[in-house]
């Protein structure tokens, strides 16, 4: 039995684990930590990560689903929760390969300011394969444990969380094991995709190309291209990158100042809102001990150089800004499955939760930034005589009129006895749980009738859609884990096989003849059914793989030899 | 049991900052549902919702009062009405993102202002209530016309 912590981001995810005291990732994706949140979906089967990747077939894939939890969109028929599900199947089961045991519980991380919409799709995403969530756990928070734990620092430091979709900032108090959130503010729709879009717009702008003309496959490829002239530019002045747009060959170039110049937009979007989170935590800067970057964007060195110059305090950079979010969630899962006294966390309600009242404006009944787990109650009443119903809008958000808030849900309050207007007392209460998770239920008190309301999302899948799947998700995952555990190694054997046959002659000489070789034993003890063979030649073709998979799969996209496969137009 | 009875400090606007979370965290240490379990919740919440309205100028203000059986003023007096309109003139002929900024700014010096001000009414209820009044007008004026840059999307 193992619980551990799994990081689902945007662009990647990660999964870890405590060993001997100490937060370890799990090497899941060809002998890699960080697996990119990407999912295929193919007649063949389905395939996520790296993999996904190179496939480079932008018509059946999904990237960055993260970005429509909470909502109905549906994407080759699947929900996000089902997309976000087969990532996190991916994650568990490679897993369960590499320590060779059952995962049972998971505490998942979410950002801080996801919605209560977008709390419930994740923890949907884990119930449809039967992952037990011990707990949902705010990404910068769960930074601030890793970084914590590591540095046994006490003091008031603030997480600035920028990563591929999503930009949290948060500002917590140390103090021997004690973890307390004292202000939290984010933006859901700000991080390193937009970075790329901005980048590729540029380039596309001096070709004269405009975005809307290319197709989806395009925008991937071109996103791609954008993604990697921003991780290779480092201090370069200027890099360039081939794109293949319609059979044509394109160069697309980002110098550092252009890469400022974009970058310094998204930046003062996320100052504003830090400083807003100082405002709200009642301190400046100055009675802060530093700032922990995290997230992927922020190994950018401009970045960082901004933040330390904007607040005047020291940026720590030591933990790794790619694993310290799962590395927390891993620290939290082993804290509380075993009530470990030593450690607590405090965390708080990112946004403000009201009701809607007559007029359209917001009464509020949860404040962003009170302490979890919180209820409260508002009494109201009936403005009609003999009126028998009472209709609530449940919304978040921090603006004053209920139209400019997120939805969460409507409900109403029915067979409410027959009295004269402002006599029922009818009691709504608004409690939030430690995921973050709101549950409202209402009750006419006056009459000492009780009724009680489950409020559900406006959005994501109903409980309906919910039975249904994982009713499907049993039948097809009743294999016991041990005998999946084999199908699985057997599937990603031959892929892997497969995968090292097609791309041998580019591997660097260096590698070529035990890849070929370790390849050879592997198809072997496969087709032997030898399974402990099989996960020894794996492991050793994914330790050596790590070393050039991605040069590879770089110098696939500059070189386009990606046509070999299929036509993207 | 009243918020500051949760915290064991005396009935006052004027609080130790340092000891109410000291005492909160301790309290924490014995209730949090990550520790015990859920059977504390109800204790935790009021812990939360305490420490909340406790660290928060404006809530303390009015939970202050409260305790003091005072009624929250419904209008402001004369003189904040004159305030308040030449504040709403002010914001009128604002025609730019900047200067929005430094309005506000100025709006939060101003509440800033009558919070200290509070601290030294704390005998004189009837001034205490006009000026956590005024406070609260101006705080809604700020909501209306900078609502916070994050709100959902």
């Amino acid at each position: 039995m193992l619980i551990v912590g799994i990081d689902l981001g945007t662009t990647a995810s990660v999964i870890a684990f405590m060993q001997h005291g100490a937060p370890r990732s799990i090497t899941v994706d060809v002998g890699k930590n960080t697996t990119p949140s990407v999912v295929n979906y193919e007649d063949s089967g389905i395939v996520v990560g790296r993999e996904a990747i190179y496939r480079m077939d932008p018509a059946h894939s999904v990237f960055g689903i993260k970005r429509f939890m909470g909502t109905n969109k549906k994407f080759f028929g699947r929900s996000p929760e089902e997309i976000s599900a087969d990532i996190l199947f991916y994650l568990k089961q490679s897993a369960e390969i590499t320590l060779r045991t059952s995962i049972d519980a998971a505490v998942i991380t979410v950002p801080a300011h996801f919605s209560d919409a977008q709390r419930i799709a994740t923890k949907r995403a884990a119930s449809i394969i039967g992952l037990k969530v011990l707990r949902l756990i705010n990404e910068p928070t769960a930074a601030a444990l890793a970084f914590g734990l590591d540095k046994k620092k006490n003091g008031v430091f603030a997480i600035y969380d920028l990563g591929g979709g999503t930009f949290d900032f948060s500002i917590l108090r140390l103090a021997n094991g004690v973890f307390q959130v004292l202000a939290t503010g984010g933006d859901n729709y700000l991080g390193g995709n937009d970075v790329d879009d901005s980048i590729l717009l540029f380039n596309l702008s001096n070709y004269g190309l405009d975005i809307a003309q290319l197709n989806e496959g395009e925008k991937m490829l071109g996103r791609l291209v954008a993604k990697s002239l921003k991780e290779n530019l480092g201090n370069e002045k200027e890099v360039k990158k081939n794109y293949i747009y319609k059979n044509k060959n394109y160069e697309f170039r980002l110098s550092n100042v252009i890469m400022r110049n974009i970058a310094q937009i998204y930046l003062n979007r996320t100052l504003k809102i830090a400083d807003q989170v100082f405002l709200d935590a009642g301190i400046t800067s100055q009675d802060i001990d530093g700032i922990i970057a995290v997230g992927g964007m922020t190994k950018m060195s401009i970045i960082k150089e901004t933040v330390r110059n904007h607040f005047n305090v020291d940026v720590f950079d030591e933990i790794n800004p790619e694993e310290a979010v799962a590395h927390g969630a891993a620290i939290h899962a082993d804290s509380i499955a075993f009530k470990k006294k030593s450690m607590l966390l405090i965390d708080v309600v990112p946004l403000t939760l009201g009701i809607e009242t007559l007029g359209g404006s917001v009464d509020r009944i949860v404040h962003r930034n009170t302490a979890v787990p919180i209820v409260q109650r508002r009494e109201y009443t009936t403005h009609k005589n003999g009126q028998n119903g009472i209709k609530f809008h449940v919304v978040q958000g921090e603006r004053p009129l209920a139209k400019d808030c997120r939805s969460l849900a409507n409900f109403e309050l029915t067979n409410i006895p027959k009295m004269p207007a402002g006599v029922p007392r009818i009691v709504v209460e608004f409690s939030v749980d430690v995921n973050g998770i709101l549950n409202v239920t209402a009750s006419e008190k006056s009459t000492g009738v009780a009724q009680s309301v489950l409020v559900e999302p406006s959005e994501g899948l109903s409980s309906e859609d919910m039975a249904s799947i994982l009713e499907n998700a049993t039948k097809n995952r009743e294999n016991d884990t041990l005998e999946m555990a084999h199908v699985f190694l057997k599937v990603e054997s031959e892929r892997m096989i497969n995968f090292w046959e097609s791309l041998i002659n580019e591997i660097p000489n260096e590698y070529k003849n035990f890849v070929r070789s370790e390849t050879e034993l592997l198809k072997k003890a496969s087709a032997a059914e030898d399974f402990p063979q099989m996960a020894v030649h794996k492991k050793n073709i994914e330790n050596i793989s790590g070393q050039f998979l991605d040069e590879i799969i770089s110098a696939r996209l500059s070189q386009k030899i990606i046509e070999d496969k299929r036509e993207l137009a | 049991m009243n918020y500051f009875e949760i915290f064991d400090i005396p009935v006052s606007y004027g609080i130790d900052e340092q000891k109410i979370t000291d005492v909160y965290l301790k309290k924490q240490q014995i209730l949090h549902p990550d520790l015990w379990g859920e059977q504390n919740n109800s204790d935790v919440s009021m812990l939360n919702e305490a420490y909340y309205v406790l660290r928060n100028p404006i809530l303390r203000a009015g939970y202050f009062l409260k305790l003091k059986g005072i009624d929250p003023d419904a209008i402001v007096s004369s003189e904040s009405a004159q305030e308040i309109l030449l504040l709403r003139e002010q914001y009128e002929s604002i025609d730019s993102e900047i200067e929005i900024e430094d309005f506000s700014k100025y709006l939060r010096e101003r509440m800033g202002n009558l919070i200290d001000s509070l601290y030294k009414l704390e005998n004189n209820l009837a001034e205490f209530n006009k000026k956590f009044t005024l406070l609260r007008f101006i705080k809604l004026f700020l909501d209306r016309i900078v609502p916070d840059a994050y709100c959902g999307d």
